[in-house]
């Protein structure tokens, strides 16, 4: 049958800019080679400054987007705020962590820009991933995960750039990924683009190689 | 099915012996097709008697060569006076094609040195003398590098299996006397580091390819008019040059400390601290003195007792045996890992 | 008696590292990392991969060095019996065809070795690539990755070389890949290895490869003054002299110029 992590393909990534994060996704759910879907979205989100996106094995993407929906609610409900990006990292560390032995096939990416507060009235972008069993990792620049790992990380090595305007954020996220999902037989398909800042969530959806 | 005849000859015409080396070409080729002939596989040898691993260090006057004593035969510390140091080829201005073994203690280079400026002129050197007095100043070059091209040092430090060293031996031994034999005769150039290190990389990739390797690892070092050579060969057929070579073993404990000390006298010789970029006789000894301690201390495989060798212009020098002072009183106190008291 | 380990004696290694060759309107250019590894250790800093052919047609070999180098030299050999039979250098077409008849040749035990093939074409002096799969299937085009970081590189090609996804504003003329001028090509290659060499262990040490200009070219934008801030920084050039290329100097290509093109690559 095959490895989890490969049996349905797709790939996410995120990037930071100035005063602006994106995340992207492919939009292919497959059965190994063959294509099911054009319109499986990997991002999904946590509140309106707040994204997260769950490559790898498909049934593992639903069902943890259905527990993180509820463990969100939850926290609303108990602590009358929205839970930030690095509070939603740690809770999703430690619920992948619960399942150590049996871990769930994704590979989380997260992407936020927190709200201010007062005790951090200038909150920095926020970006990060973690492995299957919620390793959290936090570069400054940008983070990949799903099966085009390789080829996204060879595109955006060679495309980022520091302080990226949203527009320009955009169209290197964008490029990263079209470029990258065109090389992997198994993502692709079309993808879905967010650019998270301050005030606004752009979402576009990018036409891709249907082959 | 390839195989028709019923014992493995794939090839039915050189099975029928029209062609005189016919078998022995098309053997490697049908036991390699057919996974062995008529059922019996050609069992690919494993190493049996073994020797550790071996370093290599260019140094301000050449290279330098480091092996221990042991060949042990699996754990069994087995044959504990074997040189793995091998003085292939010494060929100079003074005595052509000779090598140089000096027993005398560490650090004594071959006395059989040449000294240009009262040493006996060999007949051919005073014929090349000779004809430089007649020719054209253009043509000096030439025989500059004719005269140059006799100063020739060749050696090198295996590991890996200790018969295929000795088979190798006997092989090279073999190329060597017939280079000899035509350098006696004429302003035969010598044989140069570089060319040796082309045969034998040749001769192990031809062996691998006949998926019957000879089961070793090859640091070859040498000097030829000045200019160092260092150079790795594998069972594989794999090459690969570098100021600092180690095998096995040593390529994971002594070749970060090898590299260190290069890089830092290199770094030195930069910055204007000291002169040249190389480490000296001295130094690299050092090193090599250190790295052999390292490398006691934790490869179960090998003996505190070793040699090096330093291939320079002059000669090749076999260094008597020597060993490390060892300091073993810490384990005293050891029990499992360290935390433990009792 | 040691217990008996009965494993079967394999033949191959993997030693890492990436090359990459890129095709212009009237040069070539080709390019590898000159690190050798075997799994994680770091055999040598400084291992050519990138071989001159003719004045020319330069080889770039990666996989299994013990194959490549040894491919590599009976390649050499083969040119070397073309030269003294017919008295000229061998056009890099039929190089191309003489490498995959030579890689087919091993089918049945193949040399482990991607190969990438660069030059100039001998009929209209276009840059060419050609590449390989280790068992001969080849295909010319206008620029290729292979090695360890192909899958980190590829894709970033595909884009700055290919165009992909890029569409010219209206009423412009669509994108050529064999358009780029030297310096482009040059500031991608560089890119393209500091890029795989951040994020890939077996990449790194150095960069080393040659130019090729086609006859009549200009070369001011590759030496010379005016070159400086057009090259990438950090980048040497050196004109090669035919003698010094190890090819049949004798019956070379008239008008061909190859430079030697190196750059440090991070040693992490």
């Amino acid at each position: 049958m095959g490895s989890p992590m490969e049996m349905n393909g797709g790939s996410v990534i995120a990037m930071t800019g100035k005063d602006c994060v994106a995340i992207a996704s492919d939009l292919r759910l497959g059965q190994q080679a063959v294509g099911l879907s054009a319109d499986f979205e990997k991002v999904f989100p946590i509140n309106n400054q707040l994204y997260v996106g769950l490559p790898g094995f498909a049934t593992d993407t639903y069902t943890l987007r259905e527990h993180l929906r509820f463990r969100v609610n939850m926290y609303r409900m108990k602590e009358e705020r929205e839970i930030t990006p690095k509070t939603f990292a740690h809770l999703l560390s430690s619920t992948l962590y619960e399942k150590r032995f049996g871990p769930y096939f994704i590979e989380p990416v997260i992407a936020g820009i927190p709200a201010p507060s007062a005790i951090d009235p200038d909150p920095k972008p926020f970006i990060c991933n973690m492995d299957t069993i919620g390793c959290i990792t936090t570069p400054k620049d940008f983070v990949v995960a799903g099966t085009a790992t390789d080829k996204l990380y060879g595109v955006a090595e060679g495309l980022w750039e520091p302080d990226l305007e949203p527009e320009d954020l955009f169209e290197t996220i964008s490029q990263t990924l079209l470029a990258a999902v065109d090389r992997d037989c198994i993502s692709g398909w079309g993808a879905v683009v967010h650019v998270i800042t301050k005030d606004k969530i752009i979402t576009r959806h990018l036409k891709g190689r249907m082959d | 099915m390839y195989n028709s005849h019923g014992h493995g000859h794939f090839y039915s015409r050189s099975s029928s012996g029209e062609y005189g080396y016919g078998y022995d070409v098309g053997q490697a080729g049908r036991d390699f097709l057919n996974g062995g002939m008529g059922g019996e596989k050609q069992v690919t040898q494993q190493p049996l008697v073994t020797g550790t691993s071996v370093l290599g260090l260019k140094y301000a006057d050449g290279i330098m060569l480091a092996a221990d004593n042991l060949a042990s035969y699996g754990s069994l510390a087995r044959f504990k006076d074997i040189q793995r140091l091998y003085p292939l080829y010494s060929s100079s201005a003074a005595h052509p094609g000779q090598t140089s073994q000096s027993t005398a203690g560490a650090g004594v280079l071959s006395e059989s040195a040449p000294n240009p400026s009262n040493s006996a002129k060999t007949e051919s050197e005073v014929m090349a003398d000779k004809e430089s007095k007649e020719k054209d100043p253009k043509d000096e070059k030439k025989d500059e590098k004719k005269a140059q091209s006799r100063s020739s040092h060749t050696c090198l430090a295996v590991a890996g299996d200790m018969s295929d060293f000795q088979y190798l031996k006997k092989i090279l031994e073999g190329v060597v006397t017939k280079e000899r034999a035509q350098s006696t005769t004429d302003a035969h150039p010598a044989l140069a580091p570089e060319q040796i290190y082309e045969y034998l990389s040749n001769v192990m990739y031809a062996r691998r390819s006949k998926m019957n390797p000879l089961w070793n690892a090859i640091v070859l070092g040498g000097v030829k008019d000045g200019k160092s050579f260092l150079g790795y060969i594998d069972l594989l057929g794999t090459t690969y040059q570098a100021p600092t070579l180690a095998t096995g073993f040593a390529s994971h404990f002594a070749q970060p400390l090898l590299r260190e000390a290069y890089e830092e006298r290199e770094a030195a010789g930069k910055r204007g601290e000291k002169e040249g970029l190389l480490l000296s006789r001295e130094e690299a000894e050092a090193v090599l003195d250190n790295c052999m301690k390292v490398l006691f201390y934790r490869d179960a495989r090998s003996l505190n007792k070793y040699q090096i060798a330093t291939i320079t212009d002059a000669g090749i020098d076999i260094s008597a045996s020597r060993e490390n002072q060892t300091e073993w009183k810490f384990a005293e106190g050891l029990r499992g890992y360290g935390p433990q008291k009792q | 008696m040691p217990e008996a380990i009965q494993h079967r004696f394999d033949p191959y290694s993997s030693n890492g590292g990436s090359i990459l060759a890129i095709a212009g309107k009237d040069f070539a250019v080709v390019a590898g990392d000159t690190r050798q590894s075997e799994g994680y250790s770091i055999q040598s800093r400084y291992q050519k991969k990138v071989f001159p052919l003719t004045s020319k047609a330069i080889l770039a070999v990666n996989g299994f060095a013990a194959d490549g180098n040894n491919f590599v030299k009976r390649v050499k050999q083969r040119l070397e019996w073309y030269t003294h039979a017919h008295n000229k250098e061998m056009p890099i077409k039929s190089i191309a065809r003489l490498i995959q008849t030579m890689l087919y040749a091993r089918r049945m035990f193949p040399y482990y070795v991607y190969n990438v093939l660069a030059g100039i074409e001998e009929d209209d002096g276009t840059g060419a690539v050609y590449s390989f799969d280790p068992v001969g299937s080849y295909e010319r085009e206008t620029c290729r990755a292979a090695g360890a970081a192909q899958s980190l590189l590829q894709p970033f090609l595909d884009n700055q070389i290919y165009f992909r996804n890029h569409t010219p504003a209206p009423g412009q003329p669509p994108f050529d890949p064999s358009t780029h001028p030297l310096s482009t090509v040059l500031s991608i290659l560089v890119d393209s290895f500091s890029s795989a060499t951040e994020r890939h262990i077996e990449v790194g040490d150095f960069l080393e490869g040659y130019v090729i200009l086609s006859p009549g070219r200009t070369s001011d934008d590759l030496i010379g003054e005016g070159v400086k801030g057009v090259l990438p920084e950090g980048m040497t050039v050196e004109e090669q002299d035919p003698e010094d290329l190890d090819v049949q100097s004798a019956v070379a290509g008239k008008g061909c110029r190859v430079f030697l093109v190196r750059k440090e690559l991070k040693r992490d």
